[in-house]
């Protein structure tokens, strides 16, 4: 997934809410009821202009029902993939953003813990505070750069692991060497 | 597809779809699924977490996908028949 630095370790992982998951999903699982519309429809123009189908037409509909539903089957795995690798690994080191845009684009951001500026998580609405995910944003000096996750799960919990890994980076004695 | 199709005094819309169509239209979704397939199960191993959970994924994937194709066959197969 990621290649880790001598003596790095992944503390966390933080994902997306399955809630983003089926919201995006959604809309194909409606699609599932468009061979019954198939059914519907072709029953009101039988009825209206006497269509009939040469050979078994119960055969000809399964057969082009299984073909959209195969479609739809692999679309929810797509947006599945999707899902998965949109993360957030945090180490003991650095925090990896890992974004993924449809198949062929990926982004990979990286910065180290010292240079944290600023946590923030926030949940807005009555699904977000009832399911517990919203979007959590870390401010990083020097590039002036905001990192953004959005629909992450418990951004709260997150924010506070963040700081409190902040903490313990800033509070650990480093060797300086003085050369001569 | 044929369609307007005069049988005895009375005007009917007969269509015929000819088997051959349907298995082309069969032979063009395989050879869409591989292709898909073969994309996410990339994207599963390259950079997926745990070689378990992608197993598991694909298993699921795998057991879907093929319950369609089967019912896709059959169908086809009924229909080429039926005709």
């Amino acid at each position: 997934m990621i290649k880790l630095a001598k003596d790095e370790k992944i503390l966390f992982i933080a994902r997306k809410h399955w809630f983003v998951f089926v919201k995006e999903t959604i809309v194909l699982f409606f699609f599932l009821c468009v061979p019954l519309l198939i059914i519907f429809a072709f029953k009101f123009l039988n009825t209206k202009y006497d269509i009939k189908i040469h050979g078994d037409v119960i055969t000809l509909f399964i057969f082009l029902s299984s073909i959209f539903l195969l479609f739809i089957w692999v679309s929810i795995f797509i947006v599945w993939t999707d899902y998965c690798l949109d993360i957030l690994i945090i180490t003991n080191i650095r925090i990896v953003e890992v974004e993924q845009k449809g198949f062929f684009s990926r982004e990979l951001s990286t910065f180290r813990l010292e240079h944290i500026q600023d946590v923030t998580a926030e949940m807005n609405g009555i699904i977000q505070t009832f399911l517990t995910f919203g979007t959590i944003h870390i401010q990083t000096a020097g590039e002036d750069r905001e990192f953004l996750m959005r629909g992450v799960s418990k951004p709260f919990e997150l924010k506070n692991f963040i700081s409190k890994l902040y903490d313990t980076v800033l509070d650990k004695p480093t060797i300086v060497k003085i050369s001569q | 597809m044929e369609t307007a199709f005069l049988n005895g005094n009375e005007l009917q819309n007969l269509i015929t779809i000819n088997p051959q169509i349907i298995w082309i239209v069969f032979i063009i979704t395989l050879i869409v699924f591989v292709i898909i397939s073969a994309i996410i199960f990339y994207h599963w191993f390259a950079y997926g977490y745990k070689f378990k959970n992608t197993l598991r994924a694909i298993i699921i994937y795998l057991v879907g996908s093929g319950f369609f194709i089967i019912i896709s066959i059959v169908s086809a197969i009924m229909y080429t028949i039926s005709v």
